[in-house]
């Protein structure tokens, strides 16, 4: 009886629990939702801000976000695919294989305000290249690099290895092997990565924000080394003047249309591995 | 030829079996599937009651009904009754911890946890009862004695569970349940994992087991239930085909269908 | 030209490894040389309470002080709440939810953290002030709960996870020998996952240390300890709320920067630290199936 009486209060325990976290994580979504879906119409998206962002729009802060992204997922590209072709490919060393492993968790570990001093340093100030969107593009390439990777990896590493015999046993070199055989594969890998990556970087605030980004003022740039206005250092801007009703109100569009563009691209991720999961099956 | 088994039948009966488990009209579905279909059977007391079909037959679905395991199967639904002691054992307030106590499971794949040999014979009684130092390793070495485990590892009983072989472990593993000391034990292909010699041993075993508990042992091996059974449970596509004293359906089965599975191990239904 | 194809190929492999690797340590060697003017200059002053750097003075302490309380009260709160919700959507819940459920963490896990803050500055902080009749609610013990709202979902998936990844036949065999659902959590399946469930909390113990925008913006922002120094109720100052609002209009090459330097370097390495020592944590897990 004892016994049956713990099992209970440990199954009401862990029912509050749920409760609790439901609640939490509801509000979450309601407090966005509500919040945000009155301040969105098509004004508020295709106009320019003005008065520090408390009226007009975020077209260009939209623009801005989906560029340094965009350029981020093309740096990081190449290097993610290099690595996992590395790691899958020629390394043997067990050792080896654990060092590196060791490293990339470790670079997917560093909190985002590191990357951002980091890149404050070394691009801004050291190599001279000034508060450009580059540099936050290059620095979002870097955060999303050991995700791209690891995903590359696993969908390279997964094929059999019969599939690598039997090609360079028609005669195939390695790099053959490589570019007609697993990089196709590979390569699927590599976009749900990114998309998963784009996901993360285009939400993220401090590592652009000393060394990317403009406050006010900003359009679209018209070279590489400007800066731009993005949707998350817009609404840090707009959240230091909360008082202000106007401008918590855009901020709370803001917010919408950035978990919009998050959950869109997490959405195109789960998407584009379910339907590569099913064409290997076949 | 009728008649013989009609009194071999009554010959058992008459030494008075007492029947601890009823199953009566029992059905399961697990989503759409109708996996069995009005079982209707007994399981008499102090023997050893086999279970045989064709694999996907439907016997460690009835196994597991008889302690109420299957409960946590996703979309299953149960119908009948299941009968232990005289009283019903599916209705809600059941307390299902403690039937279990009461009828214990071995399963096909041996699975130790992962802690000492010790500690994994003592893993369910502890819950049961509190036990001084001494009366644990009594325990210990009373049940690791009985399942012939106890020359192997008396000297390392603090080792893994891991470490040991399967057959080992599958011999750990009725120890362990022998320790919570259960009125009934089912066993659901045991062996099929094992080699002939920890297979012969756990046979023996069970017929050496029968004195104090009641045994369902589930096997597809027609010969295995030869060697062990008292009483026999045939099932073929989640139907009860034929039950009755091993002895008389070994040597004349009524149906037809058990003499092809007896004979062939091939069943047409 | 086939063997050429292949030395440009196998040269490209090479040197894309070689930039992932050292990104790691050039962003170490970076803040090291870069905060190594404060190191030298300043020393164990850094080691101290005031911040101030008018007079030169480049205490830390309220710093860590701040992030180590924030983290504390997030650790405090999601941790069991965490690990309770993970048991049941694990082992309560029927597994056909499972996939909606694992869905909508993973949708808050990727809510944007500077998201996370506006809430704290629209919601929150004005709770707090009103509930305990604050000055403004803006403190760390603020920062504290939104932070913890923050890591929760991490902590529910992963611990998720590793009581999912547990093989179904050891909750049989325990149900077998009588035991209720509580013990069998208890005895069985947390030993199993102990490791994977220490991970998770290193990895949202790390998360939770480098957490900037939600933090920065509710924290507020205050360069001192709290007096009496327990009193969280009252506003602090974390390094990442530090570096967030103050690195940029630092100069360059400054003793101020490179103390502000310094605490990212101090940061990166408690995060590196925690990050190897879950990554080494989760591994031995997979000596214990079979
Ligand atoms: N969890 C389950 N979900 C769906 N079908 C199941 C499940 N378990 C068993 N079945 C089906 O029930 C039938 C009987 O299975 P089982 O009792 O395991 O047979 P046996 O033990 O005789 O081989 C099989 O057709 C099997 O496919
Ligand atoms: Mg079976």
């Amino acid at each position: 009886m004892n016994r049956q009486l713990k099992n209970k209060l440990f199954t009401y325990a862990t029912w509050i629990a749920v409760v609790l976290s439901t609640t939490i994580l509801f509000f979450l979504f309601g407090v966005i939702l509500w919040n945000g879906l009155p301040a969105i119409d098509l004004n508020f998206l295709t106009q320019a801000s003005s008065n520090f962002g408390a009226s007009g729009g975020i077209i260009y802060q939209i623009a801005g976000s989906v560029l340094m992204v965009l350029f981020s997922a093309l740096i990081c590209l190449p290097i993610a695919i290099g690595t996992a072709i590395f790691k899958s490919e020629y390394l043997i060393s067990k050792k080896l294989h654990a060092i590196i492993n060791t490293l990339i968790y470790s670079l997917n570990g560093i909190p985002s305000v590191i990357f951002g001093i980091f890149g404050l340093i070394l691009f801004v100030n050291i190599l001279g290249m000034g508060i450009s969107w580059i540099v936050g593009s290059i620095i979002l390439a870097m955060m999303i690099l050991p995700t791209v990777t690891l995903s590359t990896y696993h969908s390279i590493n997964s094929i059999p290895t019969i599939y690598r015999e039997s090609s360079l046993a028609l005669g195939l070199t390695k790099w053959q092997v490589i570019r007609k055989v697993l990089l196709p594969q590979g390569f699927s890998g590599a976009i749900t990565g990114l998309l998963i990556g784009v996901a993360r970087a285009i939400g993220e605030t401090a590592p652009i924000m000393f060394i990317a980004t403009a406050f006010s003022g900003v359009a679209f740039p018209s070279s590489f080394s400007e800066p731009v206005s993005t949707l998350p250092t817009h609404i840090l801007a707009l959240a230091q003047q909360a008082t202000n009703p106007d401008a918590l109100q855009n901020a709370w569009g803001s917010s919408l249309m950035l978990v919009t563009l998050v959950v869109l691209f997490s959405i195109s991720a789960l998407i584009f591995r379910l339907k590569h999961q099913t064409i290997s099956k076949r | 030829m009728e008649q013989q088994s009609l009194k071999s039948k009554l010959s058992v009966v008459g030494k008075t079996t007492v029947d601890i488990i009823k199953l009566e009209g029992l059905h399961v579905w697990i989503k759409e599937n109708h996996i069995l279909d009005g079982i209707d059977v007994n399981i008499p007391k102090n023997k050893i009651t086999c279970i045989i079909g064709p694999s996907g037959s439907g016997k460690s679905t009835l196994i597991r009904s008889i302690n109420r395991i299957n409960d946590d199967v996703d979309g299953i639904t149960t119908q009948g009754n299941i009968n232990f002691n005289g009283s019903s054992i599916l209705t809600s307030d059941t307390d299902i911890a403690s039937l279990r106590t009461q009828i214990g499971m071995v399963f096909q794949k041996p699975c130790v946890f992962p802690k000492s040999i010790k500690e994994n014979v003592l893993f369910g009684i502890q819950h049961l009862k509190k036990l001084s130092k001494i009366e644990k390793l009594q325990l210990v070495e009373q049940k690791l004695k009985t399942v012939s485990l106890w020359k192997e590892v008396s000297h390392r009983l603090n080792d893994k569970a891991i470490s040991l072989s399967i057959g080992q472990q599958q011999r750990l593993c009725i120890a362990r349940t022998l320790a919570v000391k259960p009125e009934v034990i089912l066993l659901d292909e045991p062996t099929s994992s094992l080699d002939p010699l920890s297979t012969r041993a756990i046979e023996d075993m069970m017929v050496k087991l029968k004195e104090e508990y009641t045994i369902v042992f589930v096997t597809h091996n027609i010969q295995q239930a030869k060697r062990i059974a008292d009483h026999l449970i045939f099932l073929c596509d989640g139907k009860l085909i034929e039950q009755g004293s091993a002895r008389a359906m070994f040597s004349c089965p009524q149906n037809s269908q058990t003499k092809a599975y007896l004979k062939d191990e091939y069943c047409a239904c | 030209m086939l063997g050429l194809t292949n030395k440009v190929g196998k040269f490209y492999v090479y040197t894309s490894t070689l930039i992932s690797a050292f990104v790691v340590f050039l962003i170490f060697i970076i803040l090291l040389i870069n905060s190594w003017e404060a190191i030298s200059t300043i020393g164990l002053d850094l080691i101290s309470l005031s911040w101030n750097p008018a007079k030169g003075e480049f205490g830390i302490i309220s710093m860590l002080y701040g992030t180590f309380v924030v983290t504390f009260i997030a650790l405090v709160i999601a941790i069991p709440l965490g690990t309770f919700t993970a048991i049941f959507t694990s082992e309560i819940l029927a597994s056909k939810y499972r996939f909606v459920v694992k869905s909508t963490l993973e949708l808050l896990a990727g809510i944007p953290s500077i998201i996370y803050g506006l809430i704290g500055i629209a919601f929150l902080s004005i709770w707090f002030q009103d509930l305990f009749d604050l000055q403004s609610g803006r403190t760390l013990f603020t920062a504290g709960i939104l932070l913890s709202v923050m890591i929760l979902p991490t902590i529910i998936t992963l611990t998720d996870d590793a009581f999912h990844n547990i093989p179904e036949k050891y909750r049989e065999t325990a149900k077998g020998l009588g035991l209720y659902n509580s013990e069998i959590i208890k005895e069985v399946l947390v030993p199993i996952a102990k490791a994977d469930i220490k991970s998770a909390i290193l990895l949202a113990f790390g998360r939770a240390l480098g957490e900037t925008m939600a933090v920065m913006l509710v924290v507020g922002s205050i360069d001192r300890l709290p007096s009496p120094v327990l009193n969280w109720l009252s506003p602090g100052q974390t390094i990442t709320s530090k570096l967030g609002r103050e690195i940029a209009e630092t100069s360059f090459r400054s003793v101020h920067f490179s103390a502000m330097i310094f605490m990212g370097l101090l940061l990166f390495s408690i995060v590196l630290f925690l990050t190897i020592l879950a990554q080494n944590s989760s591994k031995k897990t997979e000596r214990l199936y079979e």
